[in-house]
């Protein structure tokens, strides 16, 4: 048996116990969503990457700093002994590198949800379309693919121009060391830029 | 504590959820614990012993990975892992991934009443750690953590700092708060006869069963008297064992001193430092820098380890392996003193003894002291922690 991680389990059960004791009609269908989703096992990666404490640190590796939004997952290899996903990205603003508004990139993560079964890293869960990040992305010329530096450290989310670190919205990312929370997006790539070029 | 608002997001999940919870599920759960590690799945272990094997890992990845998994074996938790040619639990494996960025990858086993009964893979990802043998020992051990079933410390218990801190920050080996994650979950080592428990502010033990007729000893009561003794190492001694024929004796110590002039641990043969008989793998701590001795039939030899020179009332880890084909490293970082901060890796340094281990040894940490015009030093340690077993 494929062992579930128990904070998802706890989710699905909280919906499907909310309905049991009848909390709404639109849990109704929360509940419906969660159980075609319960019937996936989620299998759980574990990965470890170099800690960055500045902005200048993830500059400096990264190849590309953007913002953008994921439009699609191009494609998903959920068999693969490291299973990864590839998302198209469109890229709204380039702080460094080559990139232009509307060029559209692959960005490649660590992970899949296949038809049975969801695998990923706890702390980097998986983009879904319609995220709009902020990235430190690094270029793999030999895959033709950009990574996001550092996992969940170069990846901030971006709500209506408010740029936050991942961990505030994924709780097993506690331990990045840049952290920020609704940052206006202007002040944030100043602040980025001005780091950068320290 | 994070673990504590981990749980907290979804306590109201679990009472709600509960009631509709199957059985099997709800029993196989790990309250909060007060620790700040806090394990991968809940209430799984591997049977002992845990077979590994390398599947194509490269030569300098295998030497380090059985570093990384000598530091586990080592940790006095009752875990064995064993490497295997044939069909292993933990298989280990190099990639070269440039389209990723992580420097290692864990993938869980699956499962059965409490016990994995499945494979969990560990792959290396060369492309990211290249030739930093301190890093690879570190992300091989972290890895190494995660197969055991620990998940990612986001602050220790003590302050200190861990090898399953989720960034790799070059810590090799288990400190307090993985050791007590693997204790917790594998329970301590009850059957050997090495007293090799973990122990704090200074108290130290030695090899052997511990007993009212042979106590842990204290270790600043030796250090006290080295410190007035010219050409004096403080120790506590092993008379009748030698070091593992097939092994590796690790020591780690935390050290502050508020004048630096000469600390030492290591392993030696004698305490007349003089002795020109006398072998010595040690690390050094001097106001000259961190040094990786060694003796040799015409003297000692150091290397020096990094460049820094220590500063006074800073906290040092200093960490040494010495292992049954006579190569000792020596390792030394920098407390930052914050939970939140990693330490600062001051540097590696590795040589090899011209001798086997096949004697009695002493081992210890002390003031180090050649003249006795020197001035005194006032040395603080903790965490002072002898591993000596053989991994095979």
């Amino acid at each position: 048996m494929m062992p579930m991680r128990v904070k998802s389990s706890f989710f699905v059960y909280t919906i499907v116990a909310a309905v049991a004791i009848g909390i709404g009609g639109h849990a109704l269908i929360e509940s419906q969503i969660s159980q075609a989703n319960a019937q996936k096992q989620t299998l759980y990666l574990s990965a470890s990457w170099d800690g960055y404490s500045s902005f200048k640190n993830l500059a400096g590796n990264s190849t590309n700093i953007v913002s953008g939004k994921v439009i699609s997952v191009k494609s998903s290899d959920a068999k693969s002994t490291i299973p990864t996903t590839d998302f198209n990205f469109q890229i709204d603003k380039s702080l460094k590198g080559d990139l232009k508004q509307g060029d559209i990139i692959v960005i490649r993560q660590t992970g899949a949800e296949g038809a049975d079964q969801i695998i990923e890293i706890p702390d980097d869960s998986l983009l879904k379309e319609g995220d709009s990040i902020f990235g430190f992305l690094r270029y793999s010329s030999e895959h033709d693919v950009y990574v996001i530096v550092g996992g969940p450290q170069g990846r901030f989310i971006n709500q209506d121009d408010q740029i936050s670190s991942f961990d505030s919205v994924n709780k097993d990312a506690q331990w990045i060391q840049i952290k920020t929370r609704n940052t206006p997006i202007e002040s944030f790539e100043q602040q980025v830029k001005a780091e950068a070029s320290s | 504590m994070e673990i504590s608002k981990d749980l907290n997001t979804v306590f109201v999940g679990i009472l709600v959820g509960s009631l509709l919870m199957p059985g099997s599920l709800l029993a196989g759960m790990i309250l909060p614990s007060a620790e700040a590690w806090k394990e991968f799945s809940s209430g799984c272990e591997w049977a002992n012993p845990i077979t590994w094997r390398s599947m194509n890992l490269t030569s300098t990845h295998l030497a380090d990975t059985k570093d990384a998994i000598v530091h586990w074996n080592d940790s006095g938790a009752n875990l064995f892992m064993d490497q295997t040619t044939g069909t292993a639990k933990v298989p280990y494996y190099t990639v070269n991934r440039s389209d990723v960025d992580w420097n290692g990858l864990n993938t869980q086993s699956t499962c059965l009443n409490g016990v994995y009964n499945g494979v969990s893979n560990v792959y290396l990802n060369s492309f990211k750690l290249g030739s930093d043998r301190t890093k690879i020992v570190s992300v091989s051990a972290h890895e190494t953590g995660h197969a055991l079933g620990l998940d990612h410390t986001q602050a220790t218990s003590n302050g200190g700092y861990a090898t399953m801190w989720a960034a790799n920050i070059n810590i090799i080996g288990p400190t307090l708060d993985d050791i007590r994650g693997v204790k917790t979950k594998y329970g301590a080592v009850t059957s050997n006869s090495q007293c090799t428990e973990w122990k704090t502010n200074g108290d130290v033990t030695h090899n052997g069963t511990c007993s009212g007729s042979n106590p842990a000893l204290d270790m600043r009561e030796f250090i006290t008297t080295a410190a007035s003794n010219s050409k004096a190492v403080a120790t506590t001694t092993s008379s009748t064992t030698s070091l593992p024929s097939n092994g590796a004796l690790v020591m780690t110590v935390k050290v502050k001193a508020t004048t630096v002039n000469k600390f030492i641990m290591g392993a030696f043969t004698s305490t007349d430092v003089s002795n020109t008989l006398n072998r010595v793998a040690a690390i050094e701590m001097s106001s000259d820098g961190f040094w990786l001795v060694r003796s040799t039939p015409t003297g000692y030899v150091r290397s020096q380890i990094g460049i820094a020179t220590p500063a006074a009332n800073t906290v040092y880890f200093l960490e040494l392996i010495i292992r049954d084909d006579q190569i000792t490293q020596g390792l030394v970082f920098k407390d930052d003193g914050s939970a939140t901060v990693p330490p600062t890796a001051i540097g590696k340094a590795t040589t090899t003894v011209q001798y086997s281990w096949s004697t009695s040894v002493y081992y210890g940490t002390g003031v180090w002291t050649t003249t006795s015009s020197q001035p005194k030093s006032d040395y603080t340690i903790s965490e002072f922690h002898n591993r000596l077993l053989s991994y095979t």
